[in-house]
């Protein structure tokens, strides 16, 4: 029995040839799509995880700033400074390390010897050895 | 005439003030001016220069 191959209409033998030649290619295109998909979410919590992983020392520096001890404040200061340094940190985070060390520091000298200094005369003094005080 | 007033800072005080003025300056503010006094502290024996950040 012969098969009339005249039946299939043009058009569609047409659309047949496109897709056939064009499947690989739509194929490779997904491909890439999706790949490029994939590597996005990638960095994407790459920086997630970097930026957990700064946000723990920011944390852990201020905790050391906080407990008073000389060496620890030390250590506390180095770190944040190198965070800093390192290009790390995002804008937003420099504000805050800005409002948690300008904290602090009102705190370590007080909040009465820190008014004293809006007075432009105020002499101000590093002193060699721990502790704080004023006179005059 | 008065005795000028002196408030001495501790130096761990001071390191904390000169880290608030660089994270200020990079956060595009302008630092506490008296947390930035601090930060410029002339050292106790010293010959009146800041110490550099």
């Amino acid at each position: 029995m012969d098969t009339d191959w005249s039946l299939i209409p043009g058009w569609l033998a047409m659309v047949g040839a496109i897709t056939t030649l064009a499947s690989p290619f739509l194929a490779l295109g997904g491909v890439l799509i999706g790949a490029r998909l994939t590597r996005k979410a990638d960095e994407e919590l790459d920086v997630w995880r970097h930026r957990e992983e700064t946000m723990r020392m920011v944390r852990w520096a201020v905790e050391q700033i906080t407990t008073g001890e000389e060496s620890q404040t030390d250590a506390g200061v180095v770190t944040l400074r190198s965070l800093m340094r390192s290009e790390l940190l995002q804008a937003e985070d420099y504000d805050l390390v800005a409002a948690l060390t300008a904290a602090v520091t009102i705190d370590r000298i007080g909040q009465a010897k820190y008014a004293d200094l809006a007075d432009l005369e105020t002499e101000v003094v590093e002193q060699a050895g721990e502790g704080v005080s004023a006179d005059g | 005439m008065a005795e000028k007033k002196t408030v001495k800072v501790s130096r761990q005080a001071v390191e904390l003030a000169r880290l608030h003025v660089e994270a200020a300056r990079r956060a595009g503010r302008k630092p506490e001016p008296g947390v930035a006094r601090i930060a410029t502290a002339r050292p106790e024996n010293g010959n009146g220069a800041a110490a550099p950040a």
